[in-house]
């Protein structure tokens, strides 16, 4: 019984000659002879001369004689020829070499034709040149005999010998096979030469023709062996000749028989069997009719095959239908089935035919060889054409019978030969020939009928003819597009080859499930799997989980088998990999055991593996775990960011809009285009936002950033360990650059499981908010690092006010209103770079107009003087911190408008003001190459200075005195700091005051010169005051400030200070009090000059005389004075106005003067009569009119001068002013009292009063 | 009377799949796999003309060893597959016929809830209850 079916046949193999091709003796390598079966096998369609015929050959290198049984059943199952390939170097190996050919050739010998044997390795060296010859053929080639006669080897010759040696050969070298082959006839070589040339291949001499079973044949075709000698592969150029003359040899032996069956009409017939038939042939009456008729009928049949194989498929088909109709009548069913499929095949010869004898077809490999029918057949079915004219040509030029019929009839020659146990390899052949041409016409569904019979077909088999047969199933399958099927039986063939009961061969097993993997939707590339809509794959891109688990575990199970741990753990990673998100929380926590137990030995990696098929699988980053939602760089902390250092022209490259839409700097920041930049050699840090898929706690051994390349920067890995349900979790990692330039952050890497994935952003499709492929940051050269302290005691609260990310120290002071402190700030360069330039300033939104620097202060070039910083070298610099305040009570601004004053009164409702500085002292500094390309750092102290009132002064004045130079400052103090204190000033004086009581002090002060009073601060009075945060210092009192010196100390706190004036405003009054005069007065009273000490008095009626003499003393001339001399009363409240009916006026109370040139002197006198008796006083004043002329209504301003009240010395004179009254009528100047009120300070300046009191009585 | 029940979707991954015997559910799940095969080449061969109506039901698509498998395609190109116990006699075609046409009511019914997205593995209590009906009936 046969037990191989040839899963490879065609319906063309039916018309073919078979010819086994044989690896005899043990010299010449396999894969020597699969070259030398390459090269025999490419004559495979052999033209014979004169007949017009193609004969198509069949090269099998293995054939059981099982096959050959059943030959008689259909001839092209027959061996016909045989050719043995061995090689010797020398005679006693020869002789081996033909024993087995020898033996070889008795197995096939009952079908045989023809055989040769070829050897190669002789006649190089040493070897004889002269074989012994036999019968058939000799070589044709001159040459062989010039080598003979030369006896030197030429080695491109071949050297061809018959086996049956003669010992009268021409060659001097005796040979010892002549011995062994001595069987045959001996010829002389010289006849045999003869014979060869003259007849070439067809006409042999049948010498040898006993050995044979058809020797009865009437043709004189023998059989007889042949060797060929070759010295080696590559000098055998005449081998396909060889091949082609042995092939015609075949063939004609054949025509021979067909000829001869044709013509048989014989009585004496003999009945061809099938292998299992003959036994139940035994016995039976051969004298029936319906035996002879069965007889008939197979012997017709047989002629139609052997006319198929002759290349006369027209007159096969006749045959055949005679047979048919001949078993027909005696149910003869297998051999109907016969010619069924013989029909079949001349039908598919007859529309198929071969395009031309293809003799040579070298660049052909004998893999597609194989099948060269069906290619060949595709080709010109013509389906790769778009206009279908190929197609159409192709069909009408078909002259054989309806290729429909053709499906028919193979139907009914398997329904006939499946009633045959026995016959089932013929019935699966069947069925793999009809499918084969139904791929052919396209026809797959009906073609997956025929595929679907043969796995029905009960065939008991050897294991490793199941793989086969599978195997041919799943390559049929795909070839009609049923990719699924196709992978089906390609997994089954896979079981099968680790099936218990044969030997496991776990590789195949392995090879054939990577195979299988496509028609299930998956990939070894597991980017492949991912395309989306653009995939490949039969079942979109998800296929079916279930299955796709399963076929996965068997691949990673094989391949474990395989003991190829690397691959197991390659294929684990893509199940994990793909299938976790369809996979339950067991299957889940199962892949994962079983994913780090395969780790365990042997680390998953991320490079890519190749197998030894040269298949290569590509590495599987397990992306999912975790599965990472946002990557982004971080930029570095705000005290370590770099900054381009400004240079002052590159402010106006935006163009003249403030505003425009067109985004001209394309600065849009993405995450993939950070806009911040990274410094060479810091620790810089990308922060992600993982999720765990998992039920279970996810650890992860490593993760770290992934550089485009490894030298440019130092990662340092995390592990972090992501709890389950934890919902999304952010893992910082962090990188070193190590060089200046870009750097491309080109994913992430994690070992996971044992498994190492190198995690690309470009795979991350998932990634929020949008998926990129790389993120390339700008590096720029190291900077250097500064750690800053300060020696104040940390602030408690700082309230960040904008700019103050930088912050990295904090230092608060309390300071009480006056006091003045002093922290030492250090600065340390951490480091390895110089830090060649700091620069300090003050930082604050509240810095208006500059107050701060009052506050807080230090000396630049103390810090210049300690530049550069080496590393971890120092710098320290002291921070002078004053307690800056006004002095002044809030809210209630009191007016020093002098008179109220009340001495010693307790102000208890004196607020405690208290003030709160928050202020940010930033250091810029930069060193190194980071200098040099222009960046630096900025690193900030926060500094939160409070200030607690001390001292207010409530209220102020100054009073004249007596000395022109000198005026008198009082001041009224209240203690609001809550200690007691010590009050110092004016040198000597002390007072002790005692909290929220009031004190005044009175000081001697310098009055002030107008000239050296600097009124460019009074500029910021246009500042409209609501803006101003809070009162500016008045001139006037900055100037004061130098010649005051209040110092309070607190000996509860040890705290001492000063007391500033500086912010004390004056009125118009008071000014011309402080301002020293430039204008020298003298002034007489009745010819008596007015001293401190001198006292008048008048009588009502009395004339007075004032006598003025003015000197300017000043530098310039003074132009459009105006003197005045103004009377009044004045009582125990004040100066009251003067009734003008009281004082007449003798002479002018007022002049004009033109002009008083520096240094020049005025005098100017009158007299005034008072007519009421009463305490006077004379108010003397010299206004300039000079700059307020154009201001007509107030260009005499008030020039009042309060005279103070003093102790008249003389109050007799009431007749006095009757006297002036009387001197009333003849003034020039009438009257010239103007009470005109102004609160223009300004023109204090230009007006000069006489100081001194002038005062006296009037009786 | 039906051994396995499946829907598939037009990207041919399964949307539903049931079977009777549930021990032996992998063979099931190979048996339609592999079916859609057939499915896809009966569907090819037929939709060249776009006027034809195409008939929904495509017959059996293979005979295994123990059952029967057929198929049904909706113009959405959404597959049903229904695999029968070849030994059961009783189901000629037209008993086929009749039940695929329930199958599509219920999945158009199961189709018709808004909170439901096509494309989806079909979790539809009522749907599952008409499938269990098909493959306990009798």
């Amino acid at each position: 019984m046969m037990q191989y079916v040839d899963y490879n046949q065609t319906a063309e193999d039916h018309q073919s000659l078979l010819v086994l091709v044989l690896h005899v003796g043990s010299q010449l390598h396999t894969q020597q002879f699969h070259r030398a079966m390459d090269k025999i096998s490419r004559v495979d369609c052999i033209h014979v001369q004169g007949q017009k015929r193609n004969i198509t050959v069949r090269y099998k290198k293995n054939y059981s004689v099982e096959f050959n049984s059943w030959g008689d059943f259909q001839t092209h199952r027959k061996v016909l020829g045989l050719i043995a390939i061995g090689k010797c170097a020398d005679h006693t190996e020869f002789e081996d070499l033909f024993a087995s050919y020898k033996s070889v050739k008795e197995e096939y010998a009952p079908t045989i034709i023809n055989s040769r044997l070829v050897v190669f390795g002789m006649n190089t060296d040493g070897s004889p040149l002269t074989n012994e010859t036999e019968n058939v053929e000799v070589t044709s080639d001159s040459d062989r005999t010039d080598s003979e006669s030369v006896n030197s080897a030429p080695k491109d010759s071949p050297q061809m010998c018959s086996d049956s040696a003669n010992p009268s050969d021409s060659s001097s070298l005796p040979v010892p096979e002549r011995e062994t082959s001595s069987k045959s006839p001996q010829n002389s070589p010289a006849e045999l030469k003869r014979n060869g040339v003259k007849k070439s291949s067809g006409v042999a001499n049948n010498s040898s023709s006993e050995k044979r079973s058809h020797s009865n044949s009437l043709t004189k075709e023998g059989s007889g062996a042949e060797i060929v000698f070759y010295p080696n592969l590559d000098q055998c150029a005449d081998l396909e000749e060889r091949i082609k003359e042995f092939v015609t040899s075949l063939y004609y032996v054949l025509e021979g028989k067909r000829l001869d069956r044709s013509f048989e009409r014989s009585d004496k017939l003999t009945l061809l069997c099938a292998p299992f038939e003959k036994k139940d042939y035994v016995g039976v009456d051969t004298d029936t009719k319906s035996f002879r008729k069965k007889c008939m009928g197979r012997l017709r049949k047989h002629l139609g095959d052997l006319c198929l194989q002759a290349a006369m498929p027209g007159e096969a088909v006749l045959h055949y239908n005679t047979a048919l109709d001949l078993l027909r009548g005696v149910n003869d069913f297998l051999w109907m089935g016969g010619c069924f499929e013989g029909m079949c095949c001349a039908a598919i010869v007859l529309a198929y035919p071969r395009s031309t004898p293809v003799g040579l077809k070298r660049n052909l490999s004998f893999q597609v060889k194989r099948g060269p029918p069906i290619a060949e057949g595709k080709t010109r079915a013509g389906t790769s054409y778009a206009n279908g004219l190929d197609v159409l040509g192709d069909q009408s030029s078909q002259p054989g019978p309806n290729l429909d019929d053709v499906v028919e009839k193979y139907k009914e020659a398997i329904t006939y030969y499946s009633k045959f146990k026995h016959a089932a390899v013929v019935e699966m052949e069947a069925c793999l020939k009809a499918c084969r041409l139904l791929i052919l016409q396209r026809k797959y569904l009906q073609a997956s009928d025929f595929l679907q019979n043969v796995v029905y077909i009960n065939l008991p088999s050897q294991e490793d003819d199941r793989i086969q047969r599978y195997n041919t199933l799943s390559a049929l399958y795909s070839e009609i597009g049923f990719r699924r099927k196709a992978a089906f039986f390609k997994r089954v063939s896979g079981m099968h080859c680790v099936a218990p009961d044969s030997s496991p061969s776990w590789s195949q097993c392995y090879e054939l499930l990577l195979q299988s993997l496509e028609g299930y939707s998956l990939s070894v590339n597991p980017r492949e799997m991912e395309l989306g809509p653009a995939c490949v794959f039969p079942d979109g891109c998800f296929g079916w989980p279930v299955l796709q688990y399963r076929v996965l575990h068997e691949l990673v199970y094989s391949a474990r088998r395989m003991s190829n741990p690397q691959i197991a753990v390659r294929h684990m990673t893509l199940l994990v990999h793909l299938m976790l998100r369809h996979l339950s929380v067991n299957e889940q926590r199962e892949a994962l055991t079983g994913l780090s137990t395969l780790t365990l030995k042997c680390p998953g990696t991320p490079q890519p593996l190749a197998l030894d098929t040269g298949l290569i699988l590509p590495p599987v980053p397990l992306l999912a775990l975790p599965t990472v939602r946002s990557f982004r760089l971080l930029p570095p902390a705000p005290h370590l960011q770099a900054t381009k250092i400004e240079s002052p022209d590159s402010s106006s490259s935006s163009g003249v809009f403030i505003y425009t839409p067109l985004s001209l700097s394309n600065k849009a920041a993405s995450d993939s285009k950070p806009d911040f930049k990274w410094v060479c050699g810091d620790v810089c840090e990308a922060s992600l936002q993982l999720l765990n898929p998992l039920a279970d706690e996810l650890k992860i051994f490593y993760m770290g950033l992934m550089t485009s390349d490894e030298q440019e920067a130092e990662i340092f890995p995390a592990n972090p360990v992501i709890p389950a349900d934890s919902g999304l979790m952010t893992v910082k990692l962090m990188v070193r650059p190590k060089s200046a330039g870009t750097l491309k952050i080109l994913g992430y890497t994690t070992i996971v499981y044992g498994v190492k994935s190198n995690c690309r952003l470009r795979d991350l499709v998932n990634l929020r908010p949008s998926p990129m492929s790389e993120i390339v940051i700008e590096v720029i050269p190291p900077l250097p690092h500064l750690a800053l302290c300060c020696s104040l005691p940390k602030a408690t609260v700082f309230s960040s006010s904008g700019n103050s990310a930088d912050v990295v120290a904090s230092g608060s002071a309390t300071l009480f209103a006056g006091q003045s402190m002093e922290g030492i700030v250090t600065v340390q360069n951490t480091s390895d770079q110089l830090v060649e330039k700091l620069s300090v300033r003050i930082n604050s939104k509240n810095d208006v107009q500059g107050s701060l620097s009052r506050v807080v202060s230090w000396v630049e070039e103390n810090i210049t003087s300690q530049l550069p910083i080496e590393t971890t070298g120092q710098l320290c610099f002291s921070l002078y911190m004053h307690g800056d305040s006004d002095f002044l009570q809030p809210s209630e601004m009191v007016s020093g408008s002098g008179a109220s004053m009340s001495p010693r009164s307790r102000s208890e409702s004196a607020e405690v003001k208290e003030k709160s500085i928050d202020t940010v002292l930033s250091l810029q500094y930069s060193g190194g190459e980071g200098l040099t390309a222009g960046y630096c750092r900025q690193c900030s102290l926060a500094l939160n200075i409070d200030i607690l009132p001390s001292v207010y002064i409530t209220r102020w004045d100054l009073q004249n005195t007596n000395d022109p130079q000198f005026c008198r400052l009082c001041l009224d103090l209240v203690n609001v700091s809550g200690h007691q204190m010590d009050l110092s000033y004016a040198s000597d004086s002390s007072i002790v005051l005692e909290p929220h009581h009031t004190r005044r002090i009175g000081l001697e002060v310098p009055r002030l010169d107008a000239e050296q009073v600097d009124m460019s601060q009074m500029e910021q009075n246009r500042i409209p005051a609501h803006y101003r945060t809070r009162a500016s210092p008045d001139p006037y009192s900055q100037c004061l400030a130098r010649y005051v010196d209040i110092k309070w100390t607190m000996p509860s706190t040890k705290a001492t200070g000063t007391v500033g004036i500086d912010y004390l405003t004056w009125t118009p009054e008071q000014l011309r009090v402080l301002l020293l005069s430039d204008i020298r007065w003298e002034v007489k009273l009745c010819g008596q000059p007015l001293l401190p000490s001198s006292r008048f008095s008048f009588q009502v009626g009395e004339t007075v005389e004032v006598a003025v003499r003015l000197e300017n003393t000043s530098d310039v001339g003074k132009k459009d004075s105006l003197l005045c001399i103004e009377p009044c009363q004045r009582s125990m409240g004040g100066d009251l106005g003067l009734d003008c009916s009281n004082v007449s006026v003798i002479g002018a109370s007022v002049l004009h003067i033109a002009q008083i040139a520096a240094g020049s002197e005025v005098k100017h006198s009158c007299s005034f009569l008072f007519l009421a008796p009463g305490s006077y006083g004379l108010t003397i004043s010299c206004r300039h009119l000079g700059e307020a002329e154009g201001v007509s209504s107030i260009t005499v301003a008030k020039t009042t001068v309060s005279a103070v009240t003093g102790a008249p010395n003389n109050a007799s004179r009431p007749n006095s002013i009757s006297k002036q009254k009387s001197d009333n009528g003849h003034g020039s100047t009438t009257t010239a009292t103007m009470k005109t009120e102004s609160k223009l300070k300004a023109l204090a300046r230009h007006t000069w009063v006489y100081s001194s009191p002038v005062r006296f009585e009037v009786t | 009377m039906a051994a396995c029940v499946a829907v598939i979707a037009k990207e041919n991954y399964p949307l539903f799949i049931k079977t009777i015997p549930t021990d032996n559910e992998l063979k099931f799940f190979y048996t339609v796999h592999t079916s859609l095969d057939v499915v896809e080449e009966k569907i090819s061969s037929v939709g060249k003309n776009a006027n034809d109506l195409r008939e929904l039901y495509l017959g059996l698509l293979y005979p295994t060893e123990d059952y029967k498998v057929y198929g049904y395609v909706t113009n959405t190109k959404v597959k049903f597959v229904i695999v029968v116990d070849s030994t059961n006699a009783s189901l000629r075609d037209n008993e086929i016929r009749t039940m695929f046409k329930k199958l599509h009511n219920a999945y158009v019914d199961m189709l018709c809830n808004p909170f439901y997205k096509p494309g989806e593995n079909i979790t539809s209590r009522g749907f599952e209850n008409v499938v269990l009906a098909m493959l306990q009936q009798d």
